[in-house]
C-alpha cells in the first residue's frame, strides 16, 4: 500500500488527513499488519474455536 | 503523630490510628492536601483535586469513629483514583479534550468498594490520553512528572498515580493496566503495584481502551499495603497475603517457593543498571530460601504481536464514533494509534484471539517448573521527558513497544503481575522486578513481594521533590 493509497482509504472511511498525517500513519499500519502476519507463524489449531466457552480461561 | 509524618505512614496504621481516634480523618486529610498544594505545580499528578469530597468524607469517618461506630479497614486513607475511573459526581476526563469528558453519576465498582472501606478519595490522577501510550506526555494536561527526577517520564498510562504515590500525595492509587500501565509507572516511580488476574477486579465504570486486555488494581509503597487495597478492590478480605498457595513460602522464608527466571526473551536487550539491579533482587530471593532456575517460556517474543492486535481493533471499535466526528480533538500519537486499528481485518482480529489463547496456554505449562516467574519489569529507567508534540508521538510509539516488551505477556495471557522497587540507577533513578504468578496467586506473588522488600527495604526512599 502507498501514502496515496492509504490517503484515498481514509477518505472512504470519511476521515479527513492531510499528507503528513497519512506519513505517520502509513508507519504505524505497516508495522500492525506486520505483527497481524506474524501470528500466523504459531501453531494455532484452525479447527479450535476462539468463542468457545473454554477457550478464553482467564478469568 | 506530626503532620510531617502522615504522607508517608503505611496504609494499615494510617486506619488503625484514626479507628482509634489517635488522629483525625480531618488532620490526614488536611495534611496530604496541604502536600498536594506545594508539589502539584511541580509533579502535575493530578488532573482534580478533590478536595471538598474529600474533607466530607472525612467528616463521615470521624463522626463514625465518635460514635462508636464501626469503620472499614481504609478508614481515613487517602486515595488517588486515576481519572479514567468514575467517581460519584466528578467528571471522567480520560485525560482526554474537553468534548469527550462525561459527569459521573455513580461510582465504579471498585471505587464503591473503596469509598464503603473508609478510603478518601483525594483526587483523579493524571494518565496518558485515554490511557493508551507510556509516556503520560500528555497534550490536555501537561505531563506528569517523575518525583525522582522532573525532567522524566514516569511511565504510564497510569503516571499521576504512580507519582502521587511516591512523592506522598497519597497513600495509594487506583490504575488501569492493559499493556502494563499499572507495573510500568510503578517501576519507573519506585513503588509496587499490581495487575490481578483479569477479571479480578471489576472494570464497570471505567473508560475502556482494549475490553479483553484492560484490567485495574492498585498502587502502593509497599505490596504490603497492595494487597490491602487489592483485598478491598477485589471485595475479598484479607485474602490477598493469606490466601491459598500453603507450603509456597511466607513473608519471611521463601523455602519450598521455585522461582523460575526466563533467560530467553524476559531477561534481553536491557540497559546494564537495570539488569544488575534485578540480579541482585535474584539473589536476594535465593537468600530468602527459595529455589531459583532457569526456566524456557515459549513464543514469548509473539505475545507483543497478539497484544498490538488485539488492542488496535477494540480501541478503534470504542472510539471510532468519535475519531469520525471530532479527529482534531485527539492528540497525535492517540490519533495514529487509533486510526491504525482501521487496517486490520476481521481475520486478523480472531487470528490474534485465537493467538492469545494459545499462548496462555504455553506460559501455563511453565508453572510446572515454577511457582513464581521473575524478571525486569522494563528495559530501561525512566526516559528524558520530549517536550514537542510533533517529536514526542514518535518518541511515544517507540517508547510503547520498549517499556511494554516485558508486561503486555501478562495483559495477553491474564496472570497476575506485582511490580517492586529492586534499587536505583546512579542517576537515582529507580527500577522495578516484576513477579508473575498463575491465575489466582496474587497472594503468592504478594507474598514473594513482601519478603524481597521487607529484606532489600527500598520501599523506604522517598523522592526529594527539586
Amino acid at each position: 500500500m502507498t501514502e496515496d493509497d492509504l490517503l484515498r482509504l481514509t477518505a472512504v472511511l470519511g476521515l479527513r488527513l492531510d499528507r503528513e498525517c497519512v506519513r505517520d500513519l502509513m508507519a504505524e499500519v505497516e508495522r500492525i499488519r506486520d505483527a497481524a502476519q506474524r501470528l500466523r507463524e504459531l501453531p494455532l489449531d484452525l479447527e479450535a474455536s476462539p468463542f468457545a466457552p473454554d477457550a478464553d480461561e482467564r478469568r | 503523630m506530626s503532620g510531617g509524618d502522615i504522607p508517608f505512614t503505611p496504609a494499615a496504621e494510617l486506619a488503625r490510628r484514626v479507628r482509634r481516634a489517635e488522629i483525625t480523618a480531618r488532620q490526614v486529610v488536611e495534611a496530604f492536601l496541604s502536600r498536594i498544594e506545594d508539589l502539584q505545580p511541580r509533579l502535575n499528578a493530578f488532573t482534580q483535586i478533590l478536595s471538598d469530597i474529600a474533607l466530607d468524607q472525612a467528616r463521615s469517618v470521624d463522626e463514625a469513629v465518635r460514635a462508636g461506630r464501626r469503620v472499614g479497614p481504609l478508614a481515613g486513607v487517602p486515595i488517588a483514583v486515576k481519572d479514567i475511573v468514575d467517581v460519584a459526581g466528578t467528571t471522567t476526563t480520560a485525560a482526554s479534550h474537553a468534548s469527550f469528558h462525561r459527569q459521573a453519576a455513580a461510582d465504579a465498582p471498585l471505587v464503591a468498594r473503596l469509598r464503603a472501606a473508609g478510603a478518601i478519595l483525594i483526587g483523579k490522577t493524571n494518565l496518558h490520553e485515554f490511557a493508551y501510550g507510556v509516556t503520560n506526555i500528555n497534550p490536555h494536561y501537561g505531563p506528569a512528572r517523575s518525583p525522582w527526577d522532573r525532567t522524566r517520564i514516569p511511565g504510564g498510562s497510569s503516571g499521576g498515580s504512580a507519582v502521587a504515590v511516591a512523592a506522598g500525595l497519597c497513600t495509594g492509587a487506583v490504575g488501569t493496566d492493559t499493556g502494563g500501565s499499572i507495573r510500568i509507572p510503578a517501576a519507573l516511580c519506585g513503588v509496587a503495584g499490581i495487575k490481578p488476574t483479569y477479571g479480578h477486579v471489576p472494570t464497570g465504570g471505567i473508560v475502556p481502551l482494549s475490553w479483553s486486555l484492560d484490567h485495574a488494581g492498585p498502587l502502593a509503597r509497599t505490596a504490603r499495603e497492595a494487597a490491602l487495597l487489592l483485598d478491598v478492590m477485589a471485595g475479598q478480605r484479607g485474602t490477598h497475603l493469606e490466601g491459598p498457595g500453603e507450603g509456597r513460602g511466607s513473608e519471611g522464608n521463601l523455602s519450598g517457593l521455585r522461582i523460575g527466571i526466563p533467560r530467553a526473551f524476559f531477561w534481553e536487550h536491557l540497559d546494564a543498571e537495570v539488569e544488575g539491579l534485578a540480579a541482585t533482587a535474584v539473589q536476594t530471593l535465593g537468600a530468602l530460601g527459595a529455589d531459583v532456575h532457569d526456566v524456557d517460556v515459549p513464543y514469548a517474543s509473539y505475545a507483543g504481536n497478539v497484544a498490538g492486535v488485539v488492542m488496535s481493533v477494540e480501541a478503534t471499535a470504542f472510539h471510532e464514533p468519535h475519531l469520525r466526528s471530532h479527529l482534531e480533538d485527539y492528540g497525535v500519537d492517540l490519533r495514529t494509534r487509533l486510526l491504525r486499528g482501521f487496517f486490520l481485518s476481521g481475520t486478523d482480529y480472531v487470528t490474534g484471539l485465537k493467538a492469545r489463547a494459545f499462548l496462555r496456554q504455553e506460559f501455563l505449562k511453565v508453572f510446572a517448573a515454577c511457582d513464581v516467574l521473575v524478571m525486569p519489569t522494563t528495559q530501561i529507567p525512566a526516559s528524558p521527558i520530549d517536550e514537542e508534540p510533533e517529536s514526542s508521538a514518535g518518541t511515544s510509539l517507540a517508547m510503547s513497544v520498549h517499556l511494554t516488551r516485558f508486561t503486555n505477556p501478562f495483559n495477553v495471557t491474564g496472570l497476575p503481575a506485582l511490580s517492586v522497587p529492586c534499587g536505583f540507577t546512579r542517576q537515582g533513578l529507580p527500577a522495578g522486578l516484576q513477579l508473575v504468578g498463575r491465575p489466582h496467586d496474587e497472594a503468592v506473588v504478594l507474598r514473594v513481594g513482601t519478603a524481597y522488600e521487607d529484606a532489600a527495604r527500598w520501599h523506604l526512599h522517598h523522592p526529594t521533590v527539586g
